[in-house]
C-alpha cells in the first residue's frame, strides 16, 4: 500500500518538476512548482514528518510562491539581445546533468542500503505526543543557539530586502 | 515499507532536474525556481535519512534549511527587482554591470 502511494507522489513530483524546467511561461512554471512542493509534502507525511509537511505547505507553497508571483508581476522580461550557442546552452548542461544523476544513482544504490532497518522514531514520537512535540523539545533545548541564529538570519533577510528593493528618490 | 534507496533516487532525480534547469534557463526568476527545486530535493533527502536512521535531527535541520531557503528567496528576488529597475532586463546572460 505504501509502495503505491510512494510511486504516485514521486511520479507527480518528478513529472511536474520536468514541467517546471520545460515550460516557457513563468507563471505556469510556478504553478507546476506548487504541484512539486505539495507532492513532496505528501512524501514528508509518508516519512512521518507531519510538521514538516505543514511547514512545507505554509512556507513554500504559501509564502515563497506568492513572493515569486509578485516578482514576476514587477518584472517584465525583454527579448534577449544575444542568442547563445545551442550546444553550449542546452546540450552541455543536459549531458552534464545526466552524468551527475548517474553518479548520484550509483552512490545511492551501492552505499546506502545498510540503513534499511526500521527505527524507533515513531515510538519516540508517540511517547512524546507527536512529531511537533518532539521537534519543539529538541528545537528549544539542544538546538536553541541555531534557532536564535536563524531568527537573526530572517531579520537580516528582511532588512536586506527592504534596502535592496527600496525606490530611491534621486 | 519503501526502502530508503527509492527516496534517495527520487531526491536525486529532482535535484538533477533542478540542476539542469539552473544551467539551461536564462531568465533569472526561472533560475531561482529551479534553485528552490534543488533545495526541496535536499530537504527530502534529509527527511528520508531522519526517518530511516530513526534520528529526529534531520527534520530539525530541514526546518533550518527551509528558513534559509525563504531568506535566500527574499534577498534574491529583491536583487532581481533592483536589477530590473536599474537595467531593465532580467536575462542572466546580459548581467555584466560589474565590469564597469
Amino acid at each position: 500500500m505504501s509502495y503505491i502511494f510512494f510511486i504516485i507522489f514521486s511520479l507527480i513530483a518528478i513529472v511536474s518538476a520536468i514541467r517546471v524546467v520545460c515550460t516557457k511561461q513563468l507563471v505556469h512554471a510556478i504553478l507546476w512548482l506548487v504541484v512539486t512542493f505539495l507532492s513532496t509534502a505528501c512524501l514528508f507525511v509518508m516519512l512521518h514528518a507531519e510538521f514538516l509537511a505543514a511547514v512545507q505547505v505554509l512556507v513554500y507553497t504559501g509564502a515563497i510562491i506568492i513572493l515569486y508571483v509578485f516578482a514576476i508581476m514587477l518584472t517584465t522580461p525583454k527579448e534577449a539581445k544575444t542568442i547563445p550557442q545551442f550546444y553550449v546552452r542546452k546540450i552541455m548542461p543536459i549531458v552534464l546533468g545526466v552524468l551527475f544523476f548517474f553518479q548520484l544513482a550509483v552512490m545511492v544504490l551501492t552505499r546506502f542500503d545498510f540503513i534499511g532497518k526500521k527505527g524507533d522514531l515513531v515510538a519516540m514520537m508517540s511517547k512524546w505526543g507527536g512529531n511537533a512535540e518532539v521537534l519543539g523539545k529538541f528545537l528549544y533545548t539542544d538546538y536553541i543557539l541555531p534557532f536564535e541564529l536563524v531568527s537573526i538570519i530572517l531579520l537580516v533577510a528582511i532588512i536586506g530586502a527592504v534596502v535592496l528593493a527600496i525606490r530611491r528618490s534621486s | 515499507m519503501v526502502s530508503i534507496t527509492w527516496y534517495l533516487v527520487v531526491s536525486a532525480l529532482l535535484f538533477t532536474i533542478g540542476l539542469i534547469g539552473v544551467l539551461v534557463k536564462r531568465n533569472i526568476i526561472m533560475v531561482f525556481l529551479c534553485l528552490e527545486l534543488m533545495l526541496n530535493a535536499a530537504n527530502l533527502n534529509m527527511v528520508a535519512f531522519s526517518h530511516y536512521s530513526s534520528n529526529i535531527e534531520g527534520q530539525i535541520f530541514t526546518i533550518f534549511s527551509i528558513t534559509v531557503a525563504a531568506a535566500e528567496a527574499v534577498v534574491g528576488l529583491a536583487i532581481v527587482i533592483s536589477l530590473f529597475r536599474n537595467g531593465g532586463n532580467i536575462n542572466i546572460d546580459e548581467f555584466n554591470i560589474l565590469k564597469w
